[in-house]
Order: C-alpha cells, then sequence, then structure tokens
C-alpha cells in the first residue's frame, strides 16, 4: 500500500498554493492514449489525489471504461516534483450515492469538500489569457495511487512507492 | 485534413513534452520527452534517453498510438494535446520515436476545451491559434 509522503503532499495542491500544475493521463480499454493538463489537484488520505472535472471529455469517457490511469506534475519540472502517480480512477460525478466507497473514502465525503472546487480555489494565479469563467463542476476524479515513479532526468521510470 | 503546425506550435513543442502511450490493457505509461530531435509539419522526432525510452518500449511495441502534451511553464501556455502513431529506432545513443500526427486538440480551458483542430484547413489552423495565443516560447 501506498504512502505519500509530504513533499508529495505539497506538490498535490493548486498551484496558487504552491501546488502543481499536473497532467492527467488516461486510455481508452483498447489503447488510444489521452493526456491533458489541469489546475485543480488535491490529495486526500494517504494514497488519493483528486482531480476537478470541469472540462474532461475524453477523459471523462475513458475513466467510464478503463480506470487505469496516472497524474504527472507538468509543471514546475526538475524541481524534486519529477512524479508519476499511478493506479485507477473513477470521476464521482454528482448524483452518485452518497455512500459509494472508492478504495476507502465514500462519494459524500469528496463532494462535500471538493464538489464547489471553484469558489474553494478560484483561480487567482491563472494568466488572464488563460482563465476562464465560472465553470460547471460535474464531479470529482479520484485516482487510488498504486504505484509512484519517478519522471526525474536521468531516471525516468524508476519506482519510488 | 493534412496538419500544418504553426511556427508557435514548433516552437514549445520543442521545450519538451510529456508522452503517454498506453499498453495492450490499457495502462497508460508516462515518459518525458526532454530533447526534440526536429519538428516538421506533421511529424515529430524526439530524441529519447535509455530511461526515457524504457518505460514505452513494450507498450509501443504493442500498440503505437502515442499522446503528447508540454512540459513545464508549456502545460499552462500551451493548451493543446497532440496523438499519432510512433515508431522507434535506435540512432547513436538516443532512440528516435517519431510520431507522425493525426489529431490536435485545444485544452484551454473554457467553450475551446476537447475542440479538435485538425479537421480545420492549415490556414484556418494557423488563424485560429494567431486569434488565441500571442507568446512564443522563452529560448533555453
Amino acid at each position: 500500500m501506498v504512502k505519500l509522503t509530504p513533499e508529495m503532499k505539497e506538490a498535490l495542491i493548486v498551484p496558487g498554493k504552491g501546488g502543481s500544475v499536473i497532467y492527467l493521463a488516461t486510455s481508452t480499454i483498447d489503447g488510444k492514449p489521452n493526456i491533458a493538463a489541469m489546475r485543480y489537484i488535491a490529495s486526500m488520505k494517504d494514497d488519493k489525489a483528486l482531480v476537478a472535472d470541469m472540462f474532461l471529455l475524453k477523459t471523462k469517457r475513458n475513466l467510464k471504461e478503463n480506470p487505469e490511469c496516472s497524474i504527472i506534475i507538468g509543471h514546475p519540472i526538475d524541481s524534486g516534483r519529477d512524479w508519476v502517480f499511478k493506479g485507477k480512477a473513477i470521476d464521482i460525478e454528482y448524483g452518485f450515492p452518497p455512500d459509494f466507497d472508492w478504495y476507502g473514502i465514500t462519494a459524500k465525503e469528496v463532494l462535500a469538500e471538493w464538489g464547489d472546487w471553484h469558489n474553494k480555489e478560484p483561480p487567482d494565479e491563472v494568466p488572464p489569457d488563460v482563465v476562464y469563467s465560472h465553470p460547471a463542476q460535474r464531479g470529482v476524479v479520484v485516482l487510488h495511487i498504486e504505484e509512484v515513479y519517478s519522471i526525474e532526468k536521468g531516471k525516468v521510470g524508476e519506482k519510488i512507492l | 485534413m493534412a496538419i500544418v503546425l504553426t511556427n508557435r506550435m514548433r516552437e514549445w513543442i520543442k521545450t519538451g513534452c510529456l508522452l503517454n502511450v498506453a499498453d495492450k490493457n490499457g495502462v497508460p505509461c508516462i515518459t518525458t520527452a526532454r530533447k526534440i530531435d526536429s519538428v516538421s509539419d506533421d511529424e515529430v522526432v524526439f530524441a529519447l534517453t535509455k530511461d526515457e525510452y524504457s518505460v514505452i518500449k513494450k507498450p509501443l511495441s504493442d500498440n503505437s498510438w502515442v499522446a503528447f502534451g508540454i512540459l513545464g511553464i508549456g502545460s499552462i501556455r500551451f493548451c493543446y494535446q497532440f496523438k499519432g502513431k510512433g515508431i522507434a529506432k535506435q540512432k547513436g545513443d538516443n532512440v528516435h520515436l517519431t510520431v507522425k500526427l493525426s489529431e490536435v486538440y485545444c485544452t484551454k480551458p473554457g467553450c475551446y476545451a476537447g475542440l479538435r483542430l485538425d479537421l480545420k484547413t492549415p490556414k484556418e489552423f494557423d488563424e485560429w491559434e494567431r486569434n488565441l495565443w500571442k507568446d512564443m516560447p522563452k529560448k533555453k
């Protein structure tokens, strides 16, 4: 069982609070990959990473048929945060039964804390030509982390946890 | 429609990329491509180091699809995703992964998120980007 380090948890917060821009990587069940950058990121307990479902299209479709997923620190790089978090993810959307359980956390606790992410952590640090109008959040992607790998220069692919 | 990458796209891609190749079971395998050998209209050649290639060697042998975005500040300033089929060849100390692009998506948050751009003509494609973005990456 993976236990995220304090440094990893510090990296898995929104960029405006000293965290990171992350990439969410998924695949169709027959292997067509997808990778997209995201801003709303958090960790929960010792082995979960959360990402807001705001503009997800193919990521959302992929997770409906294939839970295999990775979250990667995309920015900053070469800063000691060169990690890939790998595991199984689900998009916990509004309407899930409150007691729905994903590897030890429930839909109720995820949506209660992170279901209105834009207001909880507004994108104040996002440049004016990238920032967007108030998005409609549809849920929260929850990654149950099973392994952590390095993408550090010279050590790409080395298992860390 | 034929893809003709814009000058801005070429410059950002050259700053380094993050690649996703899925294995035959649909498990994403992630590696970096910090060195780019060349970028042409619709083809990117990544010069992968041994460790970078080791992550995708096996999955790539079963499944040639490659999706990639940009590492670092480009993940914010260059909101695109590229997809295509890749072929790897040893070249000196590196492995050159040539990806023939077939799909380009906008990933800018908001109303354009997920918009497929390779269906535009090269002229439309270029104009679309010029209207949305102005900046070029800083030279390394």
